[in-house]
């Protein structure tokens, strides 16, 4: 058993932390999801899967990911923060960026993208650092939408979030962020 | 009949089409407003790369090895008998 717990913590370890801290973002919460699901494979009597670990593996962080933020979301609703969030505006909503006639309050400016931005470590450490900055409910939202690729019927039954609400959360997450990378990266690059 | 939606009508449908299809009619509304207002493209084009500046983000961290051996310990600790 030793001799299998090494083995697999030193060639599943990094893949798993890799993926865990893409859809958690904090170390300590990434190691904890790794340990959780060595864990879990290590007690599972499912033998056969043990020849080719690495698939079975990822499938049970994934589910380890999913309760993780089930817990955060539930925690977040029964707070009562959401309701208060939702009065004073966590987040923009249409109504803040657009006039009465809809039309845009503030121009937006032309971004200076190339595709080597994507390569570059303080893009990253920024792109990272705003999905970090987002309220819960909303990163749950975007990281089971645009990282996991749920569809909206899957998260919407996962989270029992209706599909009005998840609209919303998508919508506030993605202006958010919009804005997040704007006004850190984007906004010292002339297009 | 009007073809001309509003810009907030516009961001509206190209952010919700990121997760649900438009209709024949919305996509049409939406080329339309965009052929004639460029604000509304350059803000389409950026909520579509919002996607996938976070679909290729990468992070440089590893598990590292101080990391991992505290796990062997805590998982030989765990599962021994």
């Amino acid at each position: 058993m030793d001799v299998l717990i090494s083995k697999w913590v030193a060639e599943y370890g990094d893949i798993l932390f890799k993926y865990a801290i893409s859809r958690v973002g904090t170390r300590a919460e990434a190691e904890d999801l790794v340990q959780d699901t060595f864990l879990a494979a290590l007690k599972s009597s499912n033998f056969a899967e043990r020849s080719a670990p690495q698939t079975w593996l990822i499938g049970i962080l994934r589910h380890k990911i999913m309760d993780h933020y089930r817990q955060l979301y539930r925690e977040k609703s029964k707070s009562g923060e959401t309701r208060l969030a939702e009065l004073t505006g966590e987040g923009e909503t249409f109504e803040s960026m657009f006039t009465e006639k809809g039309m845009w309050k503030e121009p937006v400016a032309k971004w200076g993208f190339t595709e080597q931005a994507l390569l570059d470590a303080e893009f990253n450490r920024i792109v990272n650092a705003c999905l970090e900055h987002l309220p819960v409910q909303q990163k749950t939202a975007f990281v089971f939408r645009t990282l996991e690729e749920k569809s909206t019927e899957e998260i919407c039954n996962d989270f029992a979030v209706s599909t009005t609400h998840l609209g919303v959360l998508l919508f506030r997450a993605r202006t958010q962020l919009r804005k997040c990378l704007e006004i850190n990266w984007f906004s010292g690059r002339v297009a | 009949m009007s073809f001309m939606i509003s810009c907030k009508e516009n961001s509206r449908l190209v952010t919700r089409a990121l997760d649900k299809p438009l209709s024949l009619r919305e996509k049409f509304l939406t080329r339309i407003h965009m052929v004639l207002c460029k604000v509304c493209r350059l803000y389409a084009q950026q909520i579509g790369w919002v996607d996938q500046f976070f679909k290729k983000r990468f992070h440089t961290d590893t598990l590292g090895d101080n990391a991992k051996e505290k796990m062997i310990k805590s998982l030989e600790k765990e599962m021994s008998p």
